[in-house]
């Protein structure tokens, strides 16, 4: 049987220093020679490419393992160095224990009583191998209180001070410590005094921080590259040890040559500072070695650092296969739980299925098929084929026309099938920046023609995706526990509601709004013909009743649209359309705007169905639904509503003009005075300003004073106008249709392209900035007019003048420049708040909340157990609906004012 | 309230126990301030406060009392009622005009609570409605919060159910409540973080605020949210939202001059300080017209001056100025002492730039805000409330109101900097955060410096820690990682222990038929 | 200037110090040890208060919070007193 083995899993990983001797042991050549390869572009023997550090060319194969380029996982070398080496890292560690431990007979200065009482904490904590925060901080203290001892209580040997030159030169005294001396040093330092010092006996003695051999990674740590030019390019990392290795050599060679001691000191340095800037390169102090080119080359720790490093880029997040990715666009049609995927891409993502007895016959036709199958209808094939062969190793067998009848012929169970994408087949749907749960979801696949994937438009919400280019990337699940668990838990509609604040974030947008406010709004009439069309794109059981009008039969539009609900629903709110500015008084069900919402046992009997109701956020509808009906009928619902609307607004028509913002002559010229108006306030606030007498207002300057006013009077004069010219523009408007129930756009926008734009802003205030006194050269300095400093009077159906526009550029770049920057800083906070947070879990047992080492953080999630996600918009209990539940009528006549 | 400790001897005292009631000579002075009858204290040692005395009476010296602390230089005689042993050490002592634990020589003066301070109690009892909703929990076996009890009580109320309703409207409730809890394992966490980041983006980076009439400029959005999240001990703007006692919230203009006595004047505000190196001298010209603006008079910032001791100096007053010589002449400390006078406060309190009254009229007071935050000196003014004054200081509420008040105050900081920008992020998610940062007692960062950085696990660390070096350091002097969060499962590649990977799903045979 | 008890502030919680038998029941109803309760300083404003009332707290005591919440309404947490 192929397929996942029963899975280990690793326990914990232990950390420790590597001894010379053991990396004798790993070694499996001693390294020699500078040279890499031969003449014939062998690799030479000794070299730093020996091929028993394991191989990167194809066709050769590892001296040690025996295994080819993609079995060998590669071995370690080792170089003898001529002379110890310090190891940059340590350089710390290094000096604290100088400082601490007696130069003569290596124990730690401070007497035995003294360091008793620090065994308990130390020896549970270092030796169990967690280095607990009490421990280290102990021995610090010890370090620092045996660094001040000036004589050894054990031998009474004078100590001297320890300086550190950076970045590796020690000095006793002022004389130059040599590695080697350390090292003694460190030799006689006894195992018992290590867990004084912070280090763990068993894993770290001291005198390994010197090094006296030096690993050399395995040659596919470090390939060699081809250039396209024919030419072969070392790694960084081998040109390292190249030097490494020359001098080392050199160093050897005087040495036994007996030269002078300045020389032998002078390579030793040499030698230090290549092994330094092996491991890194960025120390401080240190000049960075170079390419002839003059680029710093990237070493050990450049390579694990920072965003582009080992640890971010590739073992926290790597690149994978089964994936893709390309544009999007949207397609009403589908479910919110499906997304459309291009033929092309599923012919090439492929899903593993095991051969059963169940379903060979199948497997054996989708075999046969082979990976291009002709026809029409898209029909999956079969890409691979993987069996045991005889020596019991996975054996690939790629199908191809030819031998595709041979092997569905030769299929047997216990065999895998990557057969290609199906419709119904689990996939991952993901937007990025992936700033939440919901920004990768489960979907069904569905096939389509066509290069872009595809998905119902009330998802782009929780993505945050629009049509304009945006690219998503498309995972295919390979094991079946996690098809299990896609299904399961990561099913968009299982996400319909957000955890931010529990509230629906899947819903109805844009023309979804509009549709239904049309379809709903005052009720309209549809003949038979019209209702079969709006309702071939819906799952419907039967018509609704019809009504009678002049002698013709006719349908009411909200009969149509209860026809969606849910039988048992009953709720009572107001729409958006409402703006309660109107009425005195609600006379809710008798709303005159037809903006008092009300269903009964699933029929709606007054009110509007616009962004209240279904749309993503604040849709009330939506919510109920989702909250207490499972995630699949709140998903047909809002299937339903969105090819509803659809079929609605395409069937009806809707359109946008600019004679939308048309308004009458006197309504213009009752605007323009009211602006003039405001004009003449600034004016006149001015000259008080000017004339001293202004009056400040309290803590404030006259400065401040001024503006604060004339902002304040544009402001007011800029919502007077808009209101007058809303006054004219009614529902009958597409514009304002579009605006009042919520699908886009607000009567701001309305206002200030009908009636005045108003004044523009930089941080906060006027515009200010420009020439020196002034804005533009085109006012005098010290000009304190509203027109100088940012007010654009026009609208934008007027159009600006050259000066407004300006200024109104100006407005408008801060805009973007603050969520350009915004993108970065709040990207930044998010993954320091992940990052403190991402172990976090709720136990069993009564909602405790706690962390890796069993730390309580919360008595109780929430303080009440509940998810947010399943709250309602925070609340545990959604009271509106137990109450309704609990007493029916009586709950929505209390709520109408208890008749 | 104020008194005095002073030392005795064991002997006499047991003595004067035997002989209570009686009069008993002291030859220290006893302050004006304090009246008969009252409560004084007496320490054997000097450090430990041993006994209680109830004096009645103080006579004069020319009574002569049966018993005496020293025969000679009597000059007050007690009339003692009473003696209590008490168990308190000199440091929980408030010693008037010395450092707290200041040992008792012979006396001295103290400020001590009259008695043990009371724990307000800050929830009320129940209603009937309330009681009968929990004695249907309690027939039932089932349980919900306290506030659902509270609203579906007040509801109920409005209804003016009966009995049977009531059963009713609990059972649906139950239900609701039931299905809305957290599953066990969820990955709180990680959720808490994605749902305060994500709204992060949609939140202006800009700090002004299109400032209207009096206010003061608050960093608001994202700079707010990253401010409070990083645990900086002070808040680029500093501000305090101060509540009057109820004596003078409504009086506008009494509110106004306390107003004006918080706000910070330092010498430099009211004058010039000028050194003088031949003569080694710092003068003072004192501003007439800003000391008139700021209602200083020249006696304040003389006091202020006075009140500063440099040793070495002399003070001398010459019009409108004031000289100060040095004796010893020392550049750096004519430096130090012209930078510290400069910036010593004459009048308000310190840290306290500029304070405004605002009418409330929602509640129908005077509110006083503030730019610039003192919690501790605030409280202690007379006619501020102080149940009710707030800071937006969060290191200072730790400061002053402990670690449980610094909680509530990031959550509620955070909670006000999203709303404000029209972003609602469920209350629990900030709860989780605040939780977090004040786990250890102390409010700490949510950064590398706080809590990211002292995770367990050496792979975590290494991945957020940028300098992945220092870490793999601390790893090899022996440190293993126990693999139990979640970034370090990744990195090793096996599932992580939240969520599904808590679980293990177990197989179970089917019994073999016999 | 007048002395100032922090617990009426409205950020301040009622805080309780727990006998040492309640202590032991806590425990086993969590089924924890103490170094996994949330900790409060011994310098911690709302514990001086708290030992004008009860003397010294040593550090090892647990502390007894009722907070306001906003979800629940009444909340009871608890805290470990530590050395600073």
């Amino acid at each position: 049987m192929i397929g996942p083995e029963v899975q280990k899993r690793i326990s914990s990983l232990r950390f420790a220093l590597l001894s010379p001797d053991e990396v004798r042991k790993m070694s499996a050549v001693k390294v020699t020679t500078a040279d890499t390869y031969d003449e014939d572009g062998f690799p030479l023997d000794r070299g730093l490419m020996d091929l028993h550090m394991g191989v990167i060319e194809p066709g050769l194969r590892c001296k040690t393992c025996n295994g080819k380029v993609d079995e060998c996982p590669g071995h370690f070398g080792h170089i003898e160095l001529a002379m110890p080496v310090i190891h940059v890292g340590f350089v710390k560690e290094i000096k604290d224990i100088l400082e601490a431990t007696c130069n003569s007979c290596g124990r730690i200065k401070l007497k035995d009583e003294e360091l008793e009482i620090y065994r308990p904490v130390l020896e549970k904590s270092i030796l169990n191998g967690e280095e607990s925060l009490e421990a280290l901080a102990m021995s610090k203290k010890i370090i620092d209180e045996a660094a001040q001892r000036s004589v050894c209580p054990h031998c009474g040997a004078e100590q001297y001070k320890i300086t550190l030159d950076k970045p590796t030169t020690f000095r006793e005294n002022g004389r130059k410590l040599s590695p080697k001396e350390i090292r003694e040093r460190f030799e006689r330092i006894p195992d018992k005094d290590l867990i004084f010092l912070g280090l763990n006996p068993n894993t770290a003695r001291p005198e390994w921080m010197i090094l006296t051999v030096l690993p050399v990674p395995p040659v596919n740590v470090r390939p060699t590259i081809t250039l396209e030019t024919g030419e072969r390019s070392e790694d960084d990392l081998t040109h390292k040890l190249v030097d490494i290795i020359r001098i080392n050599q050199r160093l050897r060679d005087s040495k036994d040559s007996g030269a002078p001691q300045l020389i032998i000191e002078d390579l030793w340095e040499l030698l230090q500072y290549h092994i330094t800037t092996y491991f890194d390169n960025q120390t401080s102090g240190l000049p960075p070695a170079r390419h002839r080119s003059g680029r710093p080359l990237k070493t050990i720790v450049q390579r694990l650092k920072g965003k582009e490093g080992r640890f971010r880029s590739n073992l926290s997040g790597k690149r994978v296969n089964f994936s893709a990715r390309t544009v999007i666009s949207p397609e009403p049609f589908l479910s919110i739980n499906e997304v459309g995927i291009p033929e092309e891409a599923a012919r090439e993502l492929t899903v593993p299925i095991p051969v059963t007895p169940f379903n060979i016959e199948k497997l054996r036709e989708i075999v046969r098929r082979g990976p291009n199958p002709k026809g029409e209808k898209y029909l999956p094939g079969a890409n691979y084929v993987i069996k045991q062969n005889e020596k019991g190793l996975k054996q690939r067998i790629m199908i191809m026309e030819k031998n595709a009848e041979d092997v569905a012929n030769k299929l047997e169970v216990g065999w895998i099938v990557e057969r290609q994408m199906m419709d119904g087949d689990v996939v991952l749907f993901n937007r990025q920046p992936s700033l939440h749960r919901m920004s990768m979801m489960a979907h069904r696949v569905r096939v389509m023609k066509n290069r872009t994937f595809r998905f119902n438009l009330a998802v782009c919400p929780p993505y945050n995706a629009d049509f304009d280019g945006d690219e998503m990337n498309l995972h295919v699940l390979q094991s079946e526990e996690a098809k299990a668990e896609a299904r399961i838990l990561m099913a968009v509609q299982e996400h319909i509601r957000s955890p931010r604040f529990g509230g629906p974030i899947i819903g109805g947008v844009h023309d979804h709004i509009t549709g239904l406010f049309l379809l709903t709004y005052k009720n309209p009439l549809f003949t038979k013909e019209q209702v079969l069309h709006i309702l071939s794109y819906v799952n419907y059981d039967s018509l609704p009743k019809p009504v009678i009008v002049d002698g013709k039969e006719y349908y009411r539009g909200k009969d149509i649209f209860s026809l969606i609900l849910p039988k048992d629903l009953n709720m009572e709110y107001k729409a958006k359309i409402c703006d309660g500015t109107g009425c005195k008084e609600c006379v809710f069900d008798k709303c005159p705007y037809d903006a008092y919402v009300m269903i009964k046992n699933g029929q709606l009997l007054t009110g509007t169905i616009d962004e209240k109701s279904i749309g993503a956020f604040k849709g009330v509808l939506l919510d109920r639904i989702s909250r207490d009906y499972d995630s699949v009928t709140a998903a047909k619902f809002i299937d339903n509503f969105t090819r509803l609307s659809v079929g609605v607004i395409s069937y009806m028509g809707f359109t946008t003009g600019i004679d939308d913002t048309d308004i009458p002559e006197e309504t213009k010229i009752q605007v323009d005075e009211i602006l003039n108006d405001a004009i003449e306030s600034t004016k006149a606030y001015i000259d008080a300003y000017q004339k001293g007498i202004l009056q400040s207002l309290p803590g404030k300057s006259p400065e401040e004073t001024l503006e604060d006013n004339i902002m304040r009077v544009l402001s007011d004069a800029q919502k007077k106008a808009g209101e007058i010219a809303s006054k004219h523009l009614g529902m009958e408007n597409p514009s304002v249709i579009m605006a009042r129930s919520g699908a886009r756009a607000s009567m701001l926008n309305l206002s200030q392209v009908a009636a005045n734009i108003g004044q523009q802003a930089v941080r906060g205030r006027r515009i200010n900035r420009g020439y020196i006194g002034r804005t533009l050269p085109h006012f005098k300095k010290g000009e304190l007019g509203a027109y100088a400093h940012g007010y654009v009077r026009s609208s934008y159906k007027k159009g600006l003048t050259p000066l407004e526009y300006f200024f109104h550029a100006m407005g408008g770049r801060e805009g973007l420049v603050d969520t350009a920057v915004r993108t970065s800083r709040s990207g930044y906070m998010q993954r320091r708040l992940i990052n403190a947070l991402e172990d976090l879990k709720v136990t069993e047992n009564d909602g405790l909340v706690i962390d890796t080492t069993d730390n309580i953080i919360q008595f109780a999630y929430g303080e009440d157990i509940i998810d947010p996600t399943r709250s309602k918009q925070g609340k545990a209990v959604d009271y509106d609906a137990v109450f309704s539940k609990a007493l029916g009528e009586r709950f929505f006549l209390q709520i109408r004012g208890g008749k | 309230m104020l008194t005095i400790v002073w030392k005795d001897n064991e002997k006499k005292w047991k003595q004067l126990i035997e002989n209570l009631p009686t009069t008993y000579g002291v030859d220290f002075p006893i302050p004006e301030e304090i009246k008969p009858p009252f409560k004084a204290f007496v320490t054997m040692d000097g450090s430990n406060i041993d006994y209680a005395v109830y004096v009645k009476d103080i006579l004069p010296k020319t009574e002569k009392p049966k018993l005496s602390r020293n025969t000679k230089g009597i000059q007050h005689v007690l009339l003692i009622e009473k003696v209590e042993e008490v168990k308190m050490h000199v440091n929980e002592i408030e010693p008037v005009g010395k450092k707290q634990g200041t040992k008792v020589q012979k006396i001295l003066l103290i400020n001590i609570e009259e008695e043990a301070p009371k724990i307000p109690v800050k929830f009320k009892g129940y209603d009937d409605f309330e009681n009968a909703i929990i004695e249907i929990l309690k027939n039932k076996k089932e349980n919900l919060p306290e506030s659902v009890i509270r609203e579906i009580a007040s509801r109920s109320k409005k209804f003016k159910l009966n009995k049977e309703d009531l059963e009713k409207v609990v059972e649906f409730t139950i239900q609701e409540y039931k299905k809305s809890s957290v599953d066990p394992h969820e990955a709180v966490g990680i959720v808490a973080a994605q749902s305060i980041g994500e709204p992060g983006t949609q939140l202006t980076l800009r700090t002004f605020h299109y400032a209207g009439v009096a206010e003061v400029n608050i960093t608001k959005g994202l700079p707010r949210l990253i401010e409070i999240v990083d645990a900086r001990t002070k808040p680029s703007t500093p501000t305090m939202e101060i509540y009057l006692e109820d004596d003078i919230k409504k009086d506008q203009e009494k509110v106004e001059i306390l107003a004006k006595k918080l706000e910070s004047t330092k010498v430099i505000d009211v004058a010039d300080v000028e050194i003088n190196v031949t003569e080694m001298t710092v003068t003072i010209v004192m501003d007439k017209e800003k000391m008139s603006k700021r209602r200083i008079s020249k006696n304040q910032i003389l006091e202020a001056i006075k009140k500063m001791k440099h040793q070495g100096t002399t003070l001398t007053e010459e019009g409108d100025s004031i000289i100060i010589t040095l004796q010893d002449p020392s550049y750096k400390k004519l430096y130090l002492i012209s930078e510290d006078i400069k910036n010593l406060l004459v009048s308000g309190i310190k840290g306290i730039e500029r304070a405004i009254v605002k009418y409330e009229e929602s509640i129908g007071e005077y509110k006083i805000y503030t730019q610039g935050s003192n919690l501790k000196s605030v409280l202690e003014l007379e006619g501020v409330d102080h149940r009710k004054t707030y800071t937006n200081d969060i290191m200072e509420i730790y400061e002053v109101l402990g670690v449980e008040a610094a909680r509530n105050a990031i959550i509620d900081e955070s909670i006000k900097t999203l709303e404000e920008q029209g972003l609602s992020v469920d209350v629990r998610h900030l709860m989780l955060v605040a939780d977090m940062m004040t786990f250890e007692g102390n409010v700490e960062a949510i950064g590398r410096h706080g809590i990211a950085g002292k995770k367990s696990s050496v792979l975590a660390r290494a991945a957020f820690e940028i300098t992945s070096k220092h870490l793999l350091q601390a790893g090899l002097l022996g440190e293993s990682d126990e693999l139990r969060g979640v970034a370090e499962n990744i990195i090793v590649g096996q599932p992580i222990t939240l969520g599904t990977g808590a679980v293990n799903l177990i197989y179970k045979y089917p019994e073999k038929k016999r | 200037m007048k002395k100032v008890n922090i617990m009426e502030h409205e950020l301040v919680p009622e805080h309780y110090l727990l006998s040492e038998e309640e202590e032991k029941e806590l425990l086993d109803k969590l089924q924890v040890t103490k170094d996994s309760l949330p900790k409060i300083k011994r310098s911690d404003p709302a514990i001086k208060v708290l030992e004008k009332i009860y003397g010294p707290i040593k550090p090892g005591r647990v502390i007894k919070i009722v907070r306001k919440s906003q979800t629940s309404g009444k909340f009871i947490a608890y805290r470990v007193v530590v050395e600073e």
